[in-house]
């Protein structure tokens, strides 16, 4: 059984998103998780917090509201080399 | 009690999976809470998880 959530987000925005993510990651020699699924999900919980708070804070977070204070997890967020060097992927598995 | 994120991936696979295994289960997605019920959530959740 899938759970679907009415978000708000067009199918369109997503995919737009998706494939601008995975430009840039790529341009900075890094690939997305190969499991589109699970990729596409975590673009559109990033779109959706981008539409919510103004800024595409991590969506495994609880996000404060306050820019300043979720500097560290806006994406992509301060802890990705970190978690690079030490799982040789990003936290969140994108 | 489930505390989840309505835009987190793992929450969402964690939801069906409970589903698909027929475990009754009740959830709140924290980031759609008031504030006031935001910082209860999160002090119950605390106890769990200090960090």
């Amino acid at each position: 059984m899938t759970v679907v959530y009415d978000t708000g987000l067009l199918e369109s925005e997503i995919e737009k998103q998706y494939l601008k993510m995975k430009r840039d990651t790529e341009t900075g020699f890094y690939h997305l998780d190969p499991d589109i699924e699970f990729s596409r999900n975590l673009v559109h919980g990033l779109t959706k917090n981008k539409k919510r708070y103004g800024y595409q804070s991590y969506p495994y977070r609880l996000t404060s509201g306050n820019r300043a204070e979720d500097l560290d997890i806006i994406c992509p967020c301060d802890y990705r080399d970190q978690d690079i060097a030490q799982y040789q992927a990003w936290y969140c598995g994108l | 009690m489930l505390y989840a994120l309505s835009t987190c991936g793992w929450c969402k696979k964690t939801i069906e999976l409970l589903i698909q295994l027929n475990i009754e289960f009740n959830y709140q997605y924290v980031d759609l809470l008031e504030e006031k019920e935001q910082d209860d959530a999160m002090r119950i959740l605390e106890k769990f998880n200090p960090r």
